[in-house]
């Protein structure tokens, strides 16, 4: 009964935000935890200039690329996850980047709260991650659409997902990384958050 | 039929029975125990498992992903050794998400414990019959919110069987052990003991039978055998000396017999006869054998006194009972006499002048009793006669209240008929009453009748008043006619004339009627004082009736009285006659009693006292109770009877 009600309320709540952010996903009980912590905690994340300037580098060098590039880049990636460690060029490059070292470090410092962070460019394609995601491109994911895609002041929360091999239940949160000059998403972040850390 | 068995037998029997009981006992209780143990341990390995498995599921509960808990059921049914019987998974309000409940466990309602757990936040274990339930509350996320609640059941009956057959492989190694050992101790106790003891055995039976000639085994072992064979063996030594010292006794046992019995026989016949005919009652006879022996002579003379001092009293108490049955009381036994007969000298002495003593009082007492007896009957004779006297009296009195009683009944007869009269005058009057009030209705009609008649009057004369008008009016009409009306003027005034006559007339019976009416009223007051006359009358008629009745009903309660005071007399008439039946019982008593009294001194004058006659004791006998001053008595007897009635006042006698 209880529930129904704050599912109610939830509702209620999400249709107000429509009116604000219209790429809402469907909202659950921590909705509206995950999107203070992105208004504060994760837009401090994207203001950080190691994130700014990976994501304005990237954008310069992928910027043009066409669909077919992109797809063999994601495919590439893929590849690489299959084949195990020693022949991940693409993998490593990323991993080790000044971005990526410092997604890592924030990760580590929240104590299991992060599950996974990564910043896309403005064509979707990774720029920097904490741990190695499963695919490379996420320009056709709700993350980078209704994040980076809806404009500089828009959040994405996505619905609960349980990962059986941890056992942790967790949702995203994405938003954009706008540039500081022009006030435009230039990319976007996810961060996971263990919903465990919020109950 | 009795059991025999061996000592060996009886040793392994009980043995057996020991070592049985211990056996059973030790694997009763360390079964039990060893059970209970395992079943604690399985139930609390399960527990802790719970534990584990509530903290993995948490999430899966909180977010209610029943396909990852579903499987997580499906994995635990799969593993035979997890024993999984039934699992639930609750939400924080107690309602299932996921149930997975087998066979064993159908009857469960798994919602139930989850409700325990979720109230208690506690871990709670149940074991049902084969089952172990145990339900955990589970908590989510970094502040432990309670997110629902873990149901698991396990069945316990493998976990049980196998420890049930854990207990039957102890207790048959035990029993196995057990046999072995039996088996064992029954061939050491035959060989060292019973086999032994039956050779010895042997041997005392044969020993029994006074044959010595037997050799005796094991006299050189330590143990107990050996001592018990060197005591046959001393048995066997003693029985020989026995024997031979048996046959030179008997010689000489025989010879003393046959001294003795010569001895006898002499004794028999020098005391035998004084002795025969003592115990026959002849005390006559003596001894007059002279012995060789001393000692015997002395024995002889000893016995002739014993014999002559039985003779001296018993003669003489005989003769003093011989005396008595004669009814002589003045023989007492005077001889020297000591001991048992010097005691039955003083009591027969005793018993005779008790006797003499109680004839004596008989007799004095029976004088006295006549005396008495005499003083009552003329007593009672006077009484019978007043009793006569009084019955007459009260036959008479009664005679007078029949006659009485007559009296009043017909007083209460006559009243009866008085006050019917009244009743029937009574009636006359209302009678009449009746008649008075019709007469005045009458008086009425006529008044009324009267009125009519001159109102008819008074029209009749008006009538003749307008007519003399008409005829003065013609006879003025027929003048101014002249000579053509003189006819009409003479019949105008006979008209007139006839006119006045009418007038006239109607003014005498107006007259008349008037008086008429006066004379109806003076007759309708003279019938309303003749209605008050006779209302007074019927008042004093009722009076009157209601007199009558009272004393007819006043009659008949004294008829009732009297009627009572007669079944009083009736009653008084009973009791004297009874008084007199009474009387002339007593009368026969006392005369049967003055009969006993004679015959009483008949009997008494049999028996002859000191001097040959009885003393007259009667005028100043030391016994108080046995004169009866006859003034006294009967002046006591008037006291007692006029307490209780005042017919046996003296006075009665002259009623």
């Amino acid at each position: 009964m209880s529930q129904r009600v704050a599912g109610q309320a939830a509702i209620l709540a999400g249709i107000t935000l429509v009116a604000i952010a219209p790429s809402m996903a469907e909202e659950h009980e921590f909705t509206q935890e995950l999107l203070e912590l992105g208004r504060s905690e994760l837009a401090a994340i994207v203001r950080e200039p190691v994130v700014i300037d990976a994501v304005r580098t990237q954008n310069a060098r992928t910027g043009t690329l066409p669909q077919t590039e992109i797809d063999a880049l994601d495919t590439q990636w893929r590849a690489e996850i299959d084949a195990g460690s020693g022949a991940q060029p693409l993998i490593t490059e990323t991993m080790s980047n000044a971005a990526s070292q410092y997604l890592a470090s924030v990760q580590d410092g929240t104590e299991g709260v992060y599950t996974e962070m990564f910043v896309m460019d403005a064509v979707g394609l990774n720029v920097a991650q904490s741990t190695v995601t499963s695919d490379y491109w996420q320009g056709d994911e709700a993350k980078w659409q209704d994040s980076f895609g809806q404009g500089a002041d828009a959040i994405h929360v996505s619905e609960i997902e349980y990962d059986e091999s941890s056992q942790v239940f967790q949702s995203q949160v994405s938003l954009p990384v706008v540039d500081p000059d022009t006030g435009a998403p230039i990319g976007a972040i996810t961060v996971g958050i263990n919903l465990w850390y919020l109950e | 039929m009795k059991l025999k068995l061996s000592i060996t037998q009886k040793l392994l029997a009980i043995v057996a029975v020991s070592m049985l009981t211990v056996v059973a006992l030790i694997t009763v209780v360390a079964n039990t125990m060893a059970i209970n143990q395992l079943e604690r341990e399985v139930i609390e390995s399960e527990n802790r498992t719970i534990e584990l498995v509530g903290q993995q599921m948490a999430g899966t509960i909180r977010f209610a992903k029943t396909d990852a808990i579903a499987s997580e059921f499906a994995g635990y049914t799969e593993d035979a050794e997890f024993a999984f019987a039934a699992g639930g998974a609750f939400n924080a309000e107690g309602a299932a998400l996921v149930e997975e409940i087998g066979e064993k466990a159908a009857h469960l309602d798994l919602s139930r414990f989850a409700q325990a757990a979720l109230e208690n936040e506690t871990r709670q274990s149940w074991v049902e019959g084969d089952l172990h339930i145990a339900a955990v509350p589970v908590y989510f996320g970094i502040s432990r919110k309670l997110a629902g609640a873990l149901v698991l059941t396990w069945d316990l009956s493998a976990a049980r069987s196998a420890a049930a057959t854990n207990a039957f492989i102890v207790l048959g190694i035990a029993l196995a052990v057990v046999a072995v050992g039996m088996a064992l101790l029954g061939v050491v106790l035959n060989h060292l003991v019973s086999a032994p003891i039956r050779k010895l055995t042997g041997v005392a039976t044969t020993l029994a039978q006074n044959d010595f000639d037997v050799e005796i085994n094991g006299t050189a072992r330590q143990d107990e055998v050996g001592e018990m064979a060197r005591a046959i063996e001393v048995f066997r030594e003693n029985g020989m000396k026995v024997d031979r010292m048996t046959k030179a006794e008997a010689v000489r046992i025989e010879q003393a017999a046959k001294e003795r019995q010569a001895m006898m026989e002499e004794l028999q016949k020098a005391f035998g006869d004084v002795v025969d005919a003592s115990i026959a009652g002849d005390f006559s006879k003596r001894v007059d054998a002279n012995f060789p022996d001393a000692e015997l002579n002395a024995l002889a003379g000893s016995v002739n006194t014993l014999v002559e001092t039985v003779d001296r009293g018993v003669g003489e108490a005989g003769e003093v009972l011989g005396a008595l049955a004669e009814t002589d009381l003045t023989r007492r036994m005077t001889g020297d006499h000591k001991g048992a007969f010097g005691q039955l000298k003083t009591d027969m002495n005793r018993v005779a002048d008790t006797l003499t003593d109680v004839v004596t009082r008989l007799r004095s007492t029976s004088r006295a009793v006549k005396v008495a007896t005499g003083e009552i009957l003329s007593g009672a004779n006077d009484l019978s006669e007043r009793t006569t006297r009084q019955a007459a009296t009260i036959e008479e009195t009664s005679a007078a209240m029949e006659e009485l009683a007559h009296t009043v009944m017909e007083n209460a007869k006559r009243a009866q008929d008085a006050s019917r009269t009244a009743l029937e005058v009574t009636g006359a009057a209302e009678a009449g009453g009746k008649v008075m009030d019709d007469a005045n209705a009458a008086m009425e009609r006529i008044t009324t009748s009267s009125g009519k008649v001159s109102d008819i009057i008074k029209m009749i004369d008006d009538i003749a008043f307008q007519t003399n008008l008409l005829a003065l009016n013609a006879s003025v009409e027929a003048a101014r006619a002249g000579e053509a009306g003189k006819g009409f003027a003479v019949v105008a005034v006979e008209v007139r004339r006839l006119a006045q006559s009418a007038a006239e007339a109607s003014a005498e019976v107006k007259a008349l009627i008037e008086e008429s009416a006066n004379e109806v009223d003076g007759g309708s007051s003279l019938v309303a004082e003749a209605a008050q006359k006779l209302a007074s009358m019927l008042e004093a008629a009722r009076a009157n009736t209601a007199l009558m009745e009272e004393i007819a009903t006043q009659s008949r309660e004294q008829a009732s009285a009297i009627e009572e005071v007669n079944t009083a007399v009736r009653q008084m008439d009973e009791m004297t006659q009874h008084n007199a039946a009474l009387v002339e019982e007593t009368n026969a008593a006392i005369e049967q009693t003055e009969a006993q009294a004679n015959h009483l001194d008949e009997i008494v004058e049999i028996f002859k006292v000191g001097g040959g006659t009885v003393t007259e004791l009667r005028p100043a006998a030391p016994q108080g109770g046995a004169k009866l001053p006859a003034a006294d008595t009967k002046q006591a007897a008037a006291v007692y009877l006029s307490k209780g009635s005042a017919a046996v006042d003296p006075d009665w006698n002259e009623f």
